[in-house]
């Protein structure tokens, strides 16, 4: 076979055939495909550029000069297309056939082969351009490949999907978009909603327009929101909806792609948890105590309406603020109830905490306590105000003992006022036989040859009669405190009465005024009494004698705390009575020296005295305290400080509990 | 004077007892003597006095506990109460169980305690055997 000149490199082209333009060279070596030149009558290569190495396997050398049809090569998988690419290319000059080369290596693989006819150095031969259409057939069965898993994950994706052209009419829908609305199948929807187009799908169809009106204004860029959709049973469904504008594929129309997802449960659930936020939240406000949540780092993250009132911070200023500088006066016991809390893992409290707060002693209790749970460290402080219930407390307590007193008085009247009797009737015995007028004395006397005038006289002398006189006032007065005593046990046996307070006040000023002890050791007359009594007072009831009692014996303590007052000092007591809603309030205000908070918690103990022996029983108090609390059902308190002078208020209920009257 | 009658006191405790018998007995009356409740209630259907003296705290049958069974028994006899617990809410109840008068002890005016007496003893619509 003869050798042909060839185009590679190393060997130059006939000039006769391409002449020497190196550009060329550089365009058949460079082309994408691979360019082979044969000659038309029996196949035998003649040029080839290297590109056609990759495609059969073979190198130039090995095939320049044969023809791949001879047996060893084989390279025409398929002969007879080769001589039906003859056949055309003798009679239209250009040919394009698809057919199959085999590789060196044995594989078969389709190729593209463009084909002319061209006259060389006087010979019918054939330029071809073979693309391997290996490449593009793996590309097309990856397209082929990803639509279907496209087409797949459309129909069987979980959340529901749709496309429908801009008038409302749905184009294709998923199984899941069939189910969220409650039909049986897509075709059952797509033909039923169709009918009418999507707009039936919404509960307002103004809720479409605007989505529309969002999705038509840029191409591409999806919307979403909620909705409220309506089922095919006419059921009402909370959805989440994502739309987007996009083009159909086929036709080339503008269509709408959407995402339709129930959220009614969600809906639900959330309103579940506002509900429960929103009540917990109440819960938490409407607690008497002051709540609040800090963080690690002693920053607030909770405030309730509580802890707003008692700072006066509104929760808003407090979130996120740290504790010291909101409440800098609970800040230290915070702290060291939080160490606490942090070492033992659980709660940890201070129990009737002193502070200063505006001025005033007040007790708190203080409780800090974890958060558990899932959440962040931190702990929830509890802050409660028990100044009044310690007071109130402090009241029972001094009750009680008033009342424990009182069933122990009962017991010792009876054994004190046994002996007592024993010995004034005694006494009285010894006086009366001592005397002439009782005839068995005289009797006595005559058989034991004594004159009783001189007995008399000798008596005087020796001054019997004072002592005897002795033994009678003290059993008096020792009877007289057994009955005080006993004062504190009765039981309000007698009637109330509605009798006006201003007018015992005023009797009781007036037996005062007479009263000897008041007027020659405490100068009553030099007190400036002072009464203020509010008009068209309503009667109250009472039995009249005790409540006399209870102010005669305020008023006689008030002028005996005023005789300490220094000369230059005016002694001043003022009376009011005014009404409150359903009692009558009685104040006393002195001006004296005031008490101090040991005294003023013992007041009203039995035989409690500052007073000098002598001066007072220390009884006139408590039973004043027994009368009003217990026989009455009011109230006595003191309200006093060193120097302050004291204010005693007595309350007297209007429509006290078992009224008889 | 003429004094007539005679007065059971009923008392647990003797000095009691003797105090208030001098006295009486200084003052022309006839005196009995009981050292409990029990003891007073059969003293009275024995000897039938003209007026019972009792205490109120006593062991055992009480200075209630004789008013009540005299008024059963011995309805006409007059029942003076002495209370070592003051007069208010017990001389109600002992007014109210029937005793002619209820008085406190200590006796401080024994005069008072005899007047009491005296009147109750006289005859008359205010006590006395009809």
């Amino acid at each position: 076979m003869p050798r042909h000149p060839r185009l590679t490199k190393g060997h130059e082209p006939p000039r006769a055939a391409l002449g020497d333009d190196r550009r060329f060279q550089v365009i058949f070596e460079g082309s994408p495909n691979g360019l082979v030149v044969t000659r038309l009558t029996d196949g035998v290569v003649l040029e080839r550029n290297r590109h056609m190495e990759t495609i059969t396997g073979y190198r130039n050398e090995e095939i320049l000069g044969r023809s791949p049809m001879e047996a060893d090569l084989a390279i025409w998988a398929r002969p007879a297309d080769r001589a039906r690419m003859v056949r055309d290319l003798q009679t239209q000059g250009t040919t394009s056939i698809e057919t199959v080369l085999r590789h060196r290596d044995g594989t078969l693989f389709p190729v593209l082969m463009s084909s002319t006819r061209v006259e060389l150095a006087g010979e019918p031969c054939v330029v071809s351009a073979i693309r391997d259409l290996r490449d593009e057939r793996r590309a097309e069965q990856r397209v082929r490949d990803s639509e279907l898993r496209l087409r797949s994950l459309f129909e069987g994706a979980p959340i529901a999907m749709y496309r429908a052209d801009l008038s409302g009419r749905l184009l294709q829908i998923n199984a899941a978009e069939a189910r969220v609305y409650g039909y049986d199948s897509i075709e059952q929807m797509l033909q039923e909603v169709n009918r009418t187009g999507v707009a039936c799908l919404w509960e307002d169809p103004r809720d479409r327009e605007a989505f529309m009106a969002e999705v038509l204004a840029v191409e591409g860029h999806y919307h979403q929101g909620e909705a409220r959709l309506r089922r095919r049973d006419g059921s009402s469904m909370f959805a989440s909806v994502l739309m987007m504008l996009t083009t159909d594929p086929k036709t080339g129309q503008p269509c709408v792609v959407g995402f339709v997802q129930d959220i009614t449960q969600r809906k639900q659930y959330e309103a579940e948890i506002e509900g429960l936020r929103i009540s917990l939240a109440n819960i938490i406000d409407s607690m008497p105590a002051v709540l609040i949540g800090l963080d690690d780092g002693f920053t607030v993250t909770q405030w309730n309406r509580q802890a707003e009132t008692f700072s006066g911070v509104p929760a808003q200023t407090a979130l996120g603020q740290p504790l010291d500088g909101l409440l800098p006066e609970f800040f230290p016991s915070v702290a060291a109830l939080s160490a606490e809390v942090a070492r033992l893992q659980r709660s940890a409290s201070l129990e009737r905490m002193a502070l200063e707060r505006d001025g005033e002693g007040r007790l708190f209790d203080l409780m800090v306590y974890p958060l558990v749970g899932k959440t962040l460290p931190g702990v929830v402080v509890h802050i409660n105000d028990v100044t009044e219930r310690a007071h109130m407390q402090n009241l029972i307590i001094q009750a009680e003992k008033l009342m424990s007193v009182g069933g122990l008085a009962v017991g010792l009247a009876h054994e004190i006022n046994n002996p007592l009797g024993i010995i004034i009737q005694a006494a009285q015995n010894i006086e009366r036989r001592l005397s002439a007028d009782l005839p068995a004395n005289r009797q006595a006397a005559d058989a034991a040859g004594l004159d009783l005038a001189a007995l008399k006289d000798y008596y005087k002398q020796r001054a019997i009669p004072q002592f005897m006189e002795s033994i009678h006032t003290s059993v008096g007065r020792a009877a007289d405190i057994v009955a005080r005593v006993l004062q504190l046990s009765r039981t309000p046996g007698s009637t109330r009465v509605p009798v006006r307070l201003r007018e015992v006040v005023e009797q009781v000023l007036a037996l005062a005024a007479n009263d000897f002890d008041l007027k020659k050791r405490y100068d009553f007359k030099g007190v400036e009494v002072h009464c203020a009594f509010e008009p068209d007072l309503p009667l109250v009831p009472m039995v009249p004698s005790e409540i006399e009692h209870v102010i005669y014996n305020l008023v006689k303590n008030a002028v005996q705390a005023l005789a300490a007052n220094p000369p230059e000092r005016p002694r001043r007591l003022t009376i009011t009575v005014r009404r409150d809603p359903n009692q009558l309030v009685l104040e006393l205000q002195d001006n004296g020296p005031g008490m101090g908070e040991a005294v003023c918690r013992r007041i009203f103990e039995p035989f409690f005295t500052t007073r000098p022996p002598g001066s007072g029983s220390g009884l006139g108090l408590s039973v004043a305290y027994m009368i009003v609390v217990k026989n009455h059902k009011g109230s006595l308190t003191v309200d006093t400080a060193p120097g302050k002078g004291a204010c005693f208020t007595v309350t007297l209920p209007l429509a006290p509990e078992g009224n008889n009257d | 004077m003429t004094e007539a009658g005679t007065v059971l006191i009923i008392d647990d405790d003797l000095f009691m007892r003797i105090s208030i018998r001098a006295y009486l007995e200084d003052s022309g009356l006839t005196c009995l003597e009981a050292g409990d409740g029990q003891e007073g209630i059969e003293a009275v259907l024995r000897y039938r006095p003209d007026l019972v003296v009792t205490d109120l705290r006593m062991p055992g049958v009480d200075g209630f506990g004789v008013l009540r069974a005299l008024r059963a028994l011995s309805p006409a006899t007059p029942v003076i109460l002495l209370s070592g617990a003051g007069e208010g809410a017990v001389a109600e109840e002992a007014r109210l169980q029937g005793a002619a008068a209820c008085m406190a002890k200590p006796l401080i005016h024994m005069e008072q305690f005899l007047a009491t007496l005296r009147a109750l003893l006289a005859p008359g619509p205010s006590g006395g055997n009809p």
